[in-house]
């Protein structure tokens, strides 16, 4: 009978969570379409001009900005302005301040679908019914993964720190060696923080989901304005959700979407100059580039370069008269916008580091910033991917890669010979956005070398996926000549899919268990959360957590506010090694220390071990620690461990 | 044609697509020897993964892990 109560507590949880999340993200869609409204973005011409689905991710990308950037700003107010209310009440008057017409866009996003669907499932031969249909319950599939518990770097900093600003109602720094990744933009953080302040983490990781959806959309529709009939977008959402480095940052609440999301949002409002008011697509390409750097960093060396060629590109067959003016105005435009966007960002920095342009300024100052330039290559590696990059993104198994792009991209790349010739090759779309996508990737490949995680910079290798998807489609509905290569698109889409659901990556059937609630948090997240839950199960409330781990959202958000902190890491350090140590420790008020194999060595009896610094065989005579939950891997050495640490 | 299916064939011996372990599991068990799995790792390391260490790694994988249920506390005060 319990088990019976438990799963229904947890469907209706997860139930709650996606209505709170469909709200939250009709509130970002409501204000982005009012102030793009405000902006010009307005009447039938505007209408007729962008698809429904163009006009509704822009808006939610631009409201979700927007709102971000509010959280952000509240989060600094001194007094704890961050509360469920406050925020609450912020996301209602987004709801609130253009609902009529979200509402009429999203109604005909549906429709849009709608007929999507019709045309590629329902009336379509039956080897593309199979292809639609499955690319959509693969959809459907890291839908369900995105409402897992926090995991990696989520469960480090991500969602740690949404759970600690809910928790103290106001922007603070991180604990747990941390505090300099604050440096960087919390986009995502911050729309974490929020949902979780209106009562639902699991809505917050949901909420990647969905910058997922969102990321795809704005893809197809500069697939759409590049000639990519529906068939072909149909291809590219295939491309997309078989990329393992994609879909692989979907679940757990991860932010690497939402820099990619604004980006695409950006590349389509400069793809869309020529067609729409220069104004307006300079306006909304220069805030979503900003909002895109701000939630990702590492998207400054890719997209950047990329907004700016493809503007001056497109502004140069624009304007027949005054060029030279035109492409001036065009980039202090751009420059101007996207430096509006970042002020937000540049208080928070001047406010918690006193230094709106750290960690810039580090370099500048001759200092060293490894956040900026990580190097997750060694040199032999680097040899390796030098004289391989064009394939490395599709079919590499390199470190630090965590997932590649679809192998139907660079399957589909040789079918571009086939593709009509363009009257003027230089005047082309498809032809431009893969040429700033290859740009990106060389920017990337010059000036990031060491380091090839593909989610640090996805905007181009997703623009890459345009011009063999519309190949593809060229192929796959020639009538005659190419029956045998329409096969064999049909095959290697029909392979891209099987690999895929042969290993979705993000484990949906644990997803299924878990929003059943047929397992618990602590069973499908891993160690960290069943030590985090030894330590909160034991009374710890007002006590201090050391964390020799870099994994702690699932320690109660009273001690993961109040938990080791690089002041307190610096200090204990800087004793001499011994009983010291741990005299500060306690004086320090640390009664619990959480540990993993990321910052903890620890003998298999459990009696010796290192706590990042902390040696357990020095232990002062007063003190003992006793451990009170240790779990073995099947070689007996202990990875994750809770100690409590009394005075004699 | 033939770079199309080559290319998504190695992309499914790389990404252990359907089929693929359980066929290199079958050859490597008549074989009475890895000889499969070791042209697999080859194959694989050559696209950049890292060779397997020999010993136990320091940080085993996510599937070492022991069961949540047999993982229980030690000690509980």
């Amino acid at each position: 009978m319990n088990v019976f109560y438990m799963d229904l507590f947890s469907i209706a949880l997860f139930a709650f969570s996606i209505v709170l999340l469909a709200v939250y993200c009709f509130a970002c869609l409501s204000l982005g379409t009012w102030l793009i409204g405000l902006a010009g973005g307005k009447g039938e011409e505007f209408r007729r001009t962008h698809s429904p689905a163009a006009r509704v991710f822009s808006a939610f990308l631009f409201g979700s900005g927007v709102l971000a950037n509010v959280w952000l700003l509240l989060g600094l107010l001194p007094g704890g302005w961050f509360r469920g209310p406050v925020v609450g009440g912020v996301a209602a008057v987004c709801l609130l301040a253009g609902w009529r017409k979200a509402w009429r866009a999203a109604v005909e996003l549906h429709r849009q679908f709608h007929q999507a669907c019709r045309r590629l499932i329902i009336d379509a031969p039956w080897p593309w019914k199979v292809i639609g249909l499955a690319s959509l319950v693969l959809v459907v599939i890291y839908f369900l993964t995105s409402a897992l518990p926090p995991k990696g770097d989520a469960a480090a900093f991500y969602m740690s720190l949404p759970k600690i600003i809910a928790h103290v109602h106001q922007l603070v720094l991180m604990p747990g060696g941390y505090e300099s990744f604050m440096q960087f933009g919390q986009h995502g953080e911050m729309h974490f923080a929020a949902l979780i302040s209106l009562g639902s983490g699991q809505a917050a990781t949901m909420f990647v989901f969905a910058m997922a959806v969102a990321s795809a959309g704005m893809l197809l529709e500069i697939g759409r304005l590049a000639g990519l009939g529906s068939r072909g977008r149909w291809i590219v959402m295939v491309m997309v959700f078989t990329s393992t480095a994609f879909v692989c940052v979907i679940p757990g609440g991860k932010v690497d979407l939402f820099g990619t999301a604004m980006a695409l949002g950006a590349l389509y409002w400069v793809a869309a100059l020529g067609r729409e008011r220069a104004s307006l697509c300079l306006m909304l390409a220069g805030v979503l580039t900003g909002f895109g750097v701000v939630a990702k960093i590492s998207l400054l060396v890719p997209v950047v370069p990329m907004v700016g060629v493809l503007a001056l590109w497109r502004m140069s067959g624009v304007g027949r008269r005054h060029v030279v003016a035109s492409l001036g105005v065009c980039c202090v435009a751009l420059v101007v916008w996207a430096g509006i966007a970042c002020v937000p960002h540049l208080i928070k920095n001047g406010v918690l580091y006193g230094d709106p342009l750290v960690p810039f300024s580090l370099l500048l100052s001759g200092k060293e910033c490894p956040l900026l330039n990580q190097q997750l290559l060694s040199d032999a590696f680097v040899e390796r991917l030098r004289y391989m990059y064009p394939v490395a993104p599709f079919l590499g198994q390199f470190p630090g890669m965590f997932g590649s792009i679809s192998a139907l991209v660079l399957a589909f790349f040789p079918l571009a010979l086939f593709l009509p010739r363009p009257r003027r090759f230089s005047r082309s779309l498809l032809v431009q956005l893969t040429a700033v996508a290859v740009l990106g990737v060389v920017c990337w490949a010059v000036l990031q070398t060491a380091n090839f995680s593909l989610r640090y910079f996805l905007p181009p290798l997703m623009l890459l996926m345009l011009l063999p998807a519309r190949a593809a489609e060229v192929v796959s509905r020639s009538a005659v000549g190419r029956r045998v290569l329409a096969v064999g698109v049909i095959i290697c889409l029909c392979m891209g899919l099987a690999e895929r659901f042969n290993r979705t990556k993000g484990h949906p059937g644990k997803a299924v268990k878990y929003v059943l609630g047929i397992s618990t948090a602590a069973e499908v997240a891993g160690g960290e959360a069943r030590s985090a839950e030894a330590i909160n199960a034991h009374g710890a409330q007002g006590r201090r957590v050391f964390l020799a781990t870099c994994y702690s959202y699932f320690l109660q958000p009273g001690l993961l506010a109040t938990a080791s902190g690089q002041e307190d890491y610096d200090a204990i350090k800087s004793l001499p090694a011994g009983p010291e140590r741990w005299e500060e420790f306690y004086r320090r008020g640390f009664r619990y220390i959480m540990a993993g194999p990321s910052r903890a060595t620890i003998a298999k009896d459990a009696k010796s071990g290192d706590f990042y610094g902390l040696d357990l065989s020095q232990l002062p005579r007063r003190l003992t620690v006793t451990p009170i939950y240790l779990e073995r891997d099947k070689a007996g050495e202990i990875r994750y461990a809770a100690f409590v640490i009394q005075e004699n | 044609m033939v770079w199309m299916l080559g290319v998504m064939i190695l992309s499914s011996i790389l990404h252990e697509g359907p089929f693929v372990t359980s066929i290199i599991k079958r050859v490597d068990k008549r074989e009475g020897r890895p000889v499969l799995k070791q042209k697999w790792e080859a194959l694989a390391e050559w696209f950049g993964q890292q060779p397997k260490p020999v010993r136990q790694p320091e940080h085993p994988p996510e599937s070492a892990e022991l069961p949540a249920g047999q993982s229980a506390a030690e000690s509980q005060p």
